[in-house]
């Protein structure tokens, strides 16, 4: 085939199509989306939050001003101060330091359960969705259905129970827990995209499903996944807490918040900071994620977006 | 001279929850190499369904394949593996699709999707197939191709897009185009072009080309034979001109007489087809048009007709039987008289 094109159904073509010389900037789908989350108040205030907790994360070891293990029996149940700026527990442990690292403790295992959840999920899910095998798609998401009746927490509770305390374990559950959620998310998701043209078309030109199912059904439904992992992470975060505070997941002495709400619990009325502190840690987190998951869904959707310019007009 | 493509009594179904949907019931055709053949039809009428058989494109089920065959090149399609199937579509029969909007995958760029088809049947590597693509998007007539190339769809216009979905059809030397209602989500300058185009395009290579469209115009200009398709039968089969000059079937000529530019010329008077299609769950017993033709006979009810040689016209100066034009009508439309 020559590369010149015949002149002949070349130059009449180009008049008719205005604009067509003007090249366009290529602006990638993400980088809009992320414009659209900048500008979204809410999400903006979720985005933030988030960036906080993966400082905190990060560099908390670099900021906490004490070891958060280190006790101190000189200084037990010290009210804020500017040494202890959130005071200290019946230890003289520094509940500062003690969040700042307990912060690593919550992300991690959110991070590592939305992971298993969303993964294994997705996977699950999408397989549902796109096969043309009624059973499997039925074998799949009456499975989903087993593992959703149950109550969240319960379940966790129950797995933890057969694979024993630790944080590792508490994990595995939360990542468990979640994935009937994914899986539905994902199956609902690749099958308003499995009837589009362009996936009729990929399969027009012999693609194997397992190259189509990546390529094509997976980051065309990204969106609603997307907003999924930030609202699954609010709740693997606060799921840890309610673990840990059942002396479940994070054991004793590492930080974790919801072992030190617990803790500070049975001093609730003398010292209420040992309580206030972790609780409002995991109150403003949980809360970062679902704005952030919010302004996701709105910066996702293109019929909100539409909105979205119209405000910011 | 054997066919390139041979299509014998296809059958397809939709089981659905209302019943069984007979949407293509037993047509036959066949295509020789460096052909182009026109399927014409109103919405419903089995076009796509029928094509869409053909690269087992249809989601199995509902749809069933009840019978038929369709050999490519000697080898049946229908009774294809998934591998083997695969391997044919896209590398030896294209297809390309009605909307140019919705058939590229919107967050790829364009030229990924081109390369996708050249790596899996080309073998080809990454900077290969980039150069390849760039050569395709110059040869289907899109400027700056070197630029396009890493542009997202919908940073192109319609007929660009649809360019660029015929550069990824002829991107593996297909032997046969299979194209969906091309132009029609077009306007009608650019469907111009895109005739032109894939005009060019068919001589250049020698491909086959099945057109599938509702817009008899678009035949005129571009089909060697074609098909006209009623609630899943063949109704007409002809030569472009001879459809046109002697029309065998009441249904094409009511198709031809609802045609603003040619009816108005003839006879000032804009006529249309009383009636709607039948429903494909409940077809009646003889030929599925006879409800809304004015030539209808008893016979017609009763039984459908094969598809039957058409006399030649009266005008015309040879006479007898056409060999290469064929209705399935119990009539012959221009003495109205049984056949």
């Amino acid at each position: 085939m020559n590369t010149e094109p015949s002149p002949a159904y070349l130059s009449e073509n180009l008049d008719e199509e205005k604009g067509v010389d003007e090249l366009v900037e290529s602006q990638g789908f993400w980088r809009t989306t992320w414009q659209r989350l900048l500008r979204h108040p809410v999400g903006r205030i979720g985005l933030i939050i988030v960036i906080i907790l993966v400082i905190m994360a990060l560099f908390g070891p670099y900021l906490s001003p004490y070891d958060p293990n280190t006790m101190d029996f000189t200084n037990r149940f010290s009210p804020p101060t500017l040494e202890h700026y959130f005071g200290t527990d019946d230890f003289g442990r520094d509940t500062f330091s003690r969040i700042l690292y307990g912060a690593r403790i919550s992300l991690m295992v959110g991070v590592i359960a939305v992971g298993i959840a969303g993964t294994t999920g997705t996977f699950l899910g999408m397989v549902s969705g796109y096969t043309s095998r009624r059973w499997l798609d039925e074998t799949i998401m009456r499975g989903m259905d087993i593992l959703f009746a149950f109550p969240a927490i319960l379940l966790a509770i129950a797995i933890l129970a057969a694979l024993g305390k630790g944080v590792a374990n508490a994990m595995v559950a939360i990542g468990l827990v979640y994935i009937p959620i994914f899986a539905r998310i994902a199956r609902g998701a690749v099958i308003s995209v499995r009837n589009e043209e362009y996936v009729k078309a990929a399969r027009a030109l012999g693609t194997p499903n397992h190259i189509i199912l990546p390529r094509h059904l997976l980051p065309n439904s990204m969106a609603p996944l997307i907003v999924e992992v930030s609202l699954s992470l609010a709740f693997a975060i606060l799921a840890e807490a309610a673990l840990s505070f059942f002396g479940l997941g994070t054991q004793p002495p590492d930080p974790s918040w919801g072992r030190m709400l617990s803790e500070g619990r049975a001093y609730f009325q003398q010292s209420v900071w040992m309580a206030l502190f972790p609780g409002l840690a995991i109150m403003f987190s949980v809360m970062g994620f679902n704005f952030l998951g919010d302004g996701l869904r709105d910066a996702l959707d293109p019929k909100m977006k539409q909105v979205l310019e119209m405000k910011h007009r | 001279m054997s066919h390139l493509l041979d299509v014998e009594n296809l059958q397809t179904e939709f089981h659905t929850a209302e019943g069984v949907v007979k949407a293509v019931n037993g047509i036959s055709y066949a295509l020789n190499e460096g052909e182009i053949l026109g399927i014409v039809g109103e919405s419903g009428s089995g076009k796509s369904v029928s094509v869409l058989s053909l690269l087992q494109l249809l989601p199995q089920p509902p749809a069933f394949i009840k019978g038929g065959t369709a050999r490519f090149n000697g080898r049946d399609l229908l009774q294809m593996s998934d591998t083997e199937i695969r391997s044919v579509r896209g590398n030896e029969i294209a297809m390309i699709f009605q909307d140019p909007m919705t058939s590229l995958n919107p967050i790829m760029k364009i030229g990924k999707q081109i390369g996708e088809a050249l790596q899996l049947h080309m073998g080809m590597n990454e900077a290969d197939a980039r150069a390849r693509t760039i050569e395709l998007l110059n040869h289907v007539g899109i400027p700056m191709a070197e630029q396009r190339v890493d542009q997202y769809p919908h940073q192109l216009s319609g007929g660009m897009r649809q360019r660029v979905m015929i550069a990824l059809g002829l991107s593996c030397n297909p032997r046969l185009l299979i194209a969906d209602e091309p132009t029609t989500a077009l306007d009608v300058t650019i469907q111009a072009q895109i005739i032109a185009l894939v005009r060019n395009l068919q001589q250049e290579t020698g491909m086959a080309v099945i057109w599938i469209t509702h817009d008899l115009g678009v035949v005129a200009g571009l089909a060697d034979r074609v098909i006209v398709m009623y609630s899943g039968h063949v109704v007409e089969y002809a030569a472009v001109d001879d459809l046109f000059e002697n029309p065998g079937h009441p249904y094409t000529l009511g198709l031809l007489s609802s045609l603003p530019e040619t009816a108005l010329e003839d006879s000032g008077d804009l006529r249309t087809i009383r009636g709607a299609p039948p429903d494909l769950a409940k077809l009646p017993p003889g030929c599925p048009f006879a409800p809304r033709c004015d030539y209808v006979i008893e016979k017609c009810l009763a039984q459908m007709p094969p598809l039957m040689a058409v006399p030649r016209s009266l005008d015309s100066d040879v006479k007898g039987q056409n060999d290469a034009h064929w209705a399935a009508c119990w009539v012959n439309v221009e003495t109205r008289e049984p056949r």
